[in-house]
């Protein structure tokens, strides 16, 4: 049972080297913004864990409308397991937000569509966590969850759309006439990107295993019980 | 300015980190149950039928 698997070492690795590559490419390859300073550089990670959270919550969008169709534990598995890392990335997403504002616009927190929308999800997500808790019996649990998991993403193409279709004062990077970045600062957000959706798959493979197991010692137990 | 930077980059860090220790240390509690109630039961631990997501 606690033999590591060769795939989730080598997952482990690659997410840790990209990860040291990405703060190289902020660091010394992107250059220096010319209006922001420094502090611009907090963007780049900022926009990919967002991007994560997104796609996590994506995933459990995806598993709840399988769980529904299928009712298979494995995709309430994937939904759960998906809407904590996604969770996790949104409360880094919001957490590094407020300290690229402070020096930029001058305080931590402004009630814009963009912000207020990520507000609301973060709550909605956090009672998502909890309520998977709270619920003792596991298929209605399940079932709830997945129906919840599906109306709770409405707060992701809203949020998407919120900075162009409300007057907002959140920077908007991609716009129809593309994205308003030089080519080097493209790359270094494409490779943030890339490293934050295998750190993603990284933490996600993990989190279902700790489900699973959680699923045998729940077996194990209702056998000593009988 | 840079300690906002620095402040962001420290949170990048703590944040995925302290999610995948999160999640090592709550498995690592439920594999040693599993053994512990394996040990008292004798009984196979069922075929995982998720053993390949």
């Amino acid at each position: 049972m606690n033999k590591r698997n060769p795939l989730d070492i080598l997952l482990a690795v690659l997410t840790i080297l990209a990860f040291l590559a990405g703060l190289g490419m902020v660091f010394f390859y992107a250059p220096r913004e010319t209006t922001m300073g420094d502090v611009q550089r907090i963007f780049y990670f900022h926009v990919a864990s967002a991007w994560v959270g997104f796609f996590g919550f994506f995933i459990t969008f995806l598993g709840g409308v399988l769980y529904l169709i299928q009712n298979q534990r494995q995709w309430d598995i994937i939904a759960l397991s998906s809407a904590e890392i996604g969770l996790g990335f949104i409360s880094m997403t919001l957490i590094t937000g407020m300290l690229w504002a402070k020096p930029i616009w001058g305080t931590y927190w402004t009630w814009e569509p963009r912000l207020s929308i990520s507000a609301v999800q973060w709550l909605l997500y956090v009672a998502y966590v909890m309520l998977r808790e709270s619920v003792l019996n596991p298929e209605r649990a399940a079932r709830f969850a997945a129906v919840y998991g599906i109306v709770a993403f409405i707060t992701v193409p809203l949020s998407w759309f919120a900075i162009r279709w409300w007057r907002t004062i959140h920077p908007q990077v991609v716009s129809g006439q593309g994205m308003a970045i030089t080519t080097p600062m493209k790359q270094t957000l494409f490779f943030a990107l890339g490293t934050f959706t295998l750190l993603y798959f990284t933490l996600l493979r993990q989190r279902i295993q700790l489900e699973k197991d959680k699923d045998t010692l729940a077996y194990l137990r209702l056998q000593i019980e009988r | 300015m840079p300690i906002y930077l620095i402040a962001a980059y420290i949170v990048f860090f703590v944040v995925p980190v302290g999610l995948g220790i999160s999640i090592l240390i709550r498995k690592r509690r439920v594999q040693r149950n599993i053994i512990k109630l394996q040990a008292q039961t004798a009984n196979q631990v069922p075929p995982n039928e998720l053993e390949h997501i």
